[in-house]
């Protein structure tokens, strides 16, 4: 993304973080699969009577293909990535923040069968914004207004049907508002 | 040509066409006005939407998002030197000096008019290529569509330069994903590991939804971009400079030539178009040292072609049925999930489709101008939008349009993987389109091969035997060589 740069800079600079390990990770996890192609890739029921027997209709061919280019060019992506180091206290900070959201985020999702669906948005919308580093009001205004521009989005303008939540057995809301809440 | 006009004109009758057109054009206008979101994030978080929708709205409403964000990335390239999106950085060079020299309103109508001009060059060329390139195309095999498939992936690694080799890996993860789950020729069981949620495979909406949207809700959640102030001193006089661009029309033309040749062209795209017609725009001008100072003919060549190529993108995908990069890719389910299918018998069975779908198009061009006419001065302050605030909505689109999809747990859980994935490969500066295209292009690819090959009971002479084919396999063959000895070139050195 574009960061706010002098008038000389050249736009999109920022130095990429990462890229040595990500390219490792994934020749690991290509060796991995590849490894396990014969056990993962069952012949369905219909293969025993329709298929001709031939090798490109095979099952495993098309993903075991895939993983070895996979494989190839993430070794070579591997060695030809420039060598960096790599603060760990930032990253394990930056990402265990985003384990947090995610944590959140299915959290809210399973929140929706309890709470509803506008409940399940405040209650996450708070969260990510208090992780974002918003406080005091500007969060209330924040996690409040997200909260109803989603539900004047999804439930009032698309109509979007969500799962009734247990918590409207309990409450005697008026239908209306149990389709938008 | 008349004919399809009035059927064109009949299918704009409908008004949820117009609602489509207009309200993706304005979104469109506003997610390439703040920086660093852009248009592929509100394609991505409107596709679970779309296909619930007419084809030919749905596709509007993507098109209007897709064609209008490049228009609206001008504006903040223009008043605050940032680009709104990716392909608007050129602009920079010539709109912010024009406009710090006091002429904002000049560099703007040029911006608007060159977009324009180029957007409505290139409907005209989808109009009159598209159906000529279908019915050619009806004479190709199975074995010659593959290899055009290839030839697509083939072309997008490539276009990565400077990261082939990690576009490659990540179209082979593309390819793999999209081998996962039950696969529906003969009804094998891939990489499911015995669970019945994996037999449906990943699906497209919380790959991409991942990818794109969730990886940047979590970029902007943890930007420390400065916020700068737009230049306000922006009025309504934007028409009066409207018609500047037709004093450089050698700039003009071949910049919309050239946006349009790399739109039709897989994988190259908008960046690579204006960087040509920047570079030809400034070999070809009489006042070259001008150029980066606020030279009218830099912001001419930079917003022609990258307005361009969207309109020529889909002229692969409708004749040929493949497409050349993720955005029409994501299009492509749209038109699979109503049962439209793209190529050659798309002219014929749905012609008022396709006539609609050229005269949105071109409307499109008139109703994104009107709007930015109208609203450049509030356009311009969205610039000024805080990053995090804009992580917290879009993290909350995510989760809502990741859960309605199928109502399933698994699939926010996918999409919280490729999320997280997503961001590492931002940081990383690793190409995520490759992996999207391998996604897309994997089954249409493994289709084709299977039933050539299968046609030519197992002979793998076929692909050198047919002529496309060859000339294809050719062509991708000296790509690839091309390729790898200007990577082994670069390690070297």
């Amino acid at each position: 993304m574009s960061g706010d740069r002098k008038d000389d800079e050249p736009p999109f600079g920022e130095q990429p973080t990462g890229g040595r390990f990500l390219v490792g990770a994934m020749f690991v996890a290509a060796v991995v699969l590849l490894a396990m192609v014969g056990r993962q890739t069952t012949p369905g029921s219909m293969g025993q009577t329709v298929m001709s027997g031939g090798w490109w209709a095979e099952p495993a061919l098309a993903p075991t293909v895939a993983l070895i280019m996979t494989i190839i060019a993430s070794a070579i992506a591997f060695f030809v990535a420039r060598r960096e180091s790599v603060d760990v206290g930032k990253t394990v900070r930056v990402y265990g923040q985003i384990l947090l959201i995610s944590g959140c985020m299915i959290g809210a999702v399973m929140l929706m069968k309890v709470l509803g669906f506008a409940l399940s948005i405040l209650v996450f919308a708070s969260v990510v914004a208090t992780t974002a580093g918003f406080r005091g009001t500007r969060l209330v205004l924040i996690a409040l207004g997200t909260t109803v521009a989603m539900v004047l989005i999804f439930r009032i303008g698309f109509s979007i049907w969500f799962p009734r939540p247990a918590l409207f057995k309990w409450l005697d809301l008026p239908v209306s508002w149990q389709g938008i809440l | 040509m008349l004919e399809t006009i009035a059927l064109g004109a009949q299918q704009l009758a409908d008004p949820v066409i117009w609602i489509a057109l207009i309200s993706g054009s304005v979104l469109g206008i506003i997610l390439g006005a703040i920086p660093g979101i852009g248009p592929g994030v509100g394609i991505v978080l409107l596709l679970p939407i779309t296909y619930t929708m007419d084809p030919l709205a749905g596709i509007t409403l993507l098109m209007g998002l897709y064609a209008a964000g490049w228009y609206g990335g001008a504006v903040p390239a223009i008043t605050i030197n940032t680009p709104g999106t990716a392909v608007n950085v050129l602009t920079t060079y010539d709109g912010y000096p024009m406009a710090k020299g006091g002429e904002p309103q000049r560099a703007l109508a040029l911006a608007y008019s060159s977009s324009f001009v180029g957007g409505i060059f290139a409907v005209s060329v989808l109009a009159l290529a598209a159906w000529p390139l279908a019915a050619l195309s009806k004479y190709l095999t199975s074995v010659d569509l593959g290899m055009a498939a290839l030839l697509a992936m083939v072309l997008v690694v490539v276009a990565h330069r400077g990261s082939e080799f990690a576009s490659f890996a990540m179209l082979g993860a593309g390819l793999f994903v999209s081998t996962i789950g039950l696969e529906t020729a003969y009804g094998s069981a891939r990489f499911t590991f015995g669970t019945t949620w994996m037999m449906a495979g990943v699906p497209l909406i919380s790959m991409v939804l991942g990818l794109f949207a969730l990886s940047q809700a979590l970029t902007l959640i943890f930007s420390d971009r400065q916020i700068k102030d737009a230049n306000t001193e922006i009025d309504r006089r934007l028409l009066s400079g409207f018609m500047e661009v037709f004093r450089y029309p050698k700039t003009l033309f071949r910049s919309a030539g050239l946006g349009v040749g790399m739109g039709v062209l897989p994988g190259v795209g908008e960046f690579l178009a204006q960087f040509f017609a920047y570079t030809s725009a400034r070999a070809g001008s009489k006042t070259p040292e001008k150029f980066g100072k606020g030279a009218p003919e830099g912001i001419i060549a930079s917003e022609t072609a990258n307005n361009a190529v969207p309109p020529a993108a889909l002229v692969p995908l409708l004749s040929l049925g493949i497409p050349g990069e993720a955005f029409t890719a994501l299009m492509l389910t749209v038109f699979i999930v109503h049962g439209v299918d793209p190529g050659p018998t798309l002219f014929e069975e749905n012609r008022a489709f396709v006539a609609g779908l050229y005269m949105t198009l071109f409307i499109m061009n008139f109703v994104i101008v009107a709007l930015l006419l109208v609203g450049t001065k509030w356009i311009a302050k969205l610039a000024t939008v805080n990053d995090r605030l804009l992580g917290v909505i879009i993290m909350c689109l995510v989760m809502v349009g990741t859960f309605s999809s199928n109502y399933r747990l698994s699939d926010t859980m996918i999409a919280i993987c490729f999320g997280v994935l997503g961001f590492a490969l931002r940081r990383a500066k690793i190409p995520m389109v490759p992996m999207i295209l391998g996604l897309v292009l994997g089954p249409i690819m493994e289709r084709y091969f299977r039933q050539g090959i299968g046609a030519a009971g197992g002979d793998m002479t076929i692909f050198v035997t047919r002529p496309v084919s060859l000339v294809f396999l050719l062509v991708i063959l000296a790509l690839v060589a091309m390729s790898a000895r200007n990577a082994i070139k670069r390690v070297r050195q």
